[in-house]
């Protein structure tokens, strides 16, 4: 399926920002876009994203207990979902993987190449650690 | 202007608010280590503070092209992360000069970069 829109979740409202910036005017996604993980699984099965990106480090509950949270809810259980993360040591992005994410961004990124890397993720082309 | 143009202009404009919040989020970090001297305090949540600011914008001043920044928050939370030292900290021991050297030093790139806009 053709990625067109993309949930985004992360508690740090610059990061969303130049994120969301970079999915909508260089990547040509529709975003929506969330500081809250509680508010976004509240929304998910309305919404129905392509895919959802979550931040990994986030207050009260963190990406790993969200995507946990996503795969409980019929409707939105295989729905793809990318981690964002600083940098972590390799047993840790293969714990991303495992808890059931289909990649992992590095934390910083650049805003100009970001969409392609999801993108490649999306579509399952080449590292699931970008 | 084309697209690309635009595109830059707006996360320009976006780095230089971060840049601008930067100083103030250091002094915060500054202020906790004062605290961690402090005979009678909640030390693990006041480093735990420390590396949450630390982490925030190891991520967030990278991904705005302020790489030195970013890379210099990036060790401070790396330090703050291992950090196994005693409590109050004393600054005759390694750990707590190093993590003070590296506030000045995220200090001393965030000025640098404030001063070139």
């Amino acid at each position: 399926m053709e990625l067109k829109t993309i949930m985004l979740v992360d508690d740090e409202p610059d990061i969303l920002t130049v994120a969301e910036l970079a999915l909508t005017k260089v990547g040509g996604f529709d975003v929506v876009s969330y500081t809250s993980s509680k508010k976004a699984l509240e929304d998910v099965t309305h919404l129905l994203p392509d895919l959802i990106i979550l931040d990994m480090m986030m207050p009260n509950m963190n990406g790993i207990q969200t995507l946990q949270k996503i795969k409980t809810i019929k409707a939105a259980e295989n729905i793809p979902v990318i981690f964002m993360t600083a940098k972590v040591q390799n047993n840790e992005i293969d714990d991303y993987i495992a808890s059931g994410a289909i990649g992992v961004i590095r934390k910083p990124f650049d805003p100009m190449t970001f969409p392609e890397k999801v993108r490649q993720l999306y579509e399952g082309c080449g590292d699931y650690y970008v | 202007m084309s697209d690309t143009d635009n595109i830059q202009q707006k996360i320009d404009d976006l780095t230089n608010v971060l840049l601008e919040k930067l100083p103030g989020q250091l002094a915060e970090i500054r202020r906790l280590f004062e605290v961690l001297r402090e005979e009678t305090s909640p030390h693990e949540d006041t480093i735990e503070n420390m590396y949450i600011i630390a982490h925030k914008y190891a991520g967030s001043a990278g991904s705005f092209g302020l790489d030195e920044i970013g890379q210099c928050f990036h060790d401070l939370e790396q330090s703050l992360n291992n950090y196994s030292g005693t409590f109050p900290i004393d600054m005759n021991d390694d750990h707590p000069r190093q993590i003070m050297k590296l506030i000045d030093t995220t200090d001393k790139a965030i000025s640098e970069r404030l001063h070139n806009i």
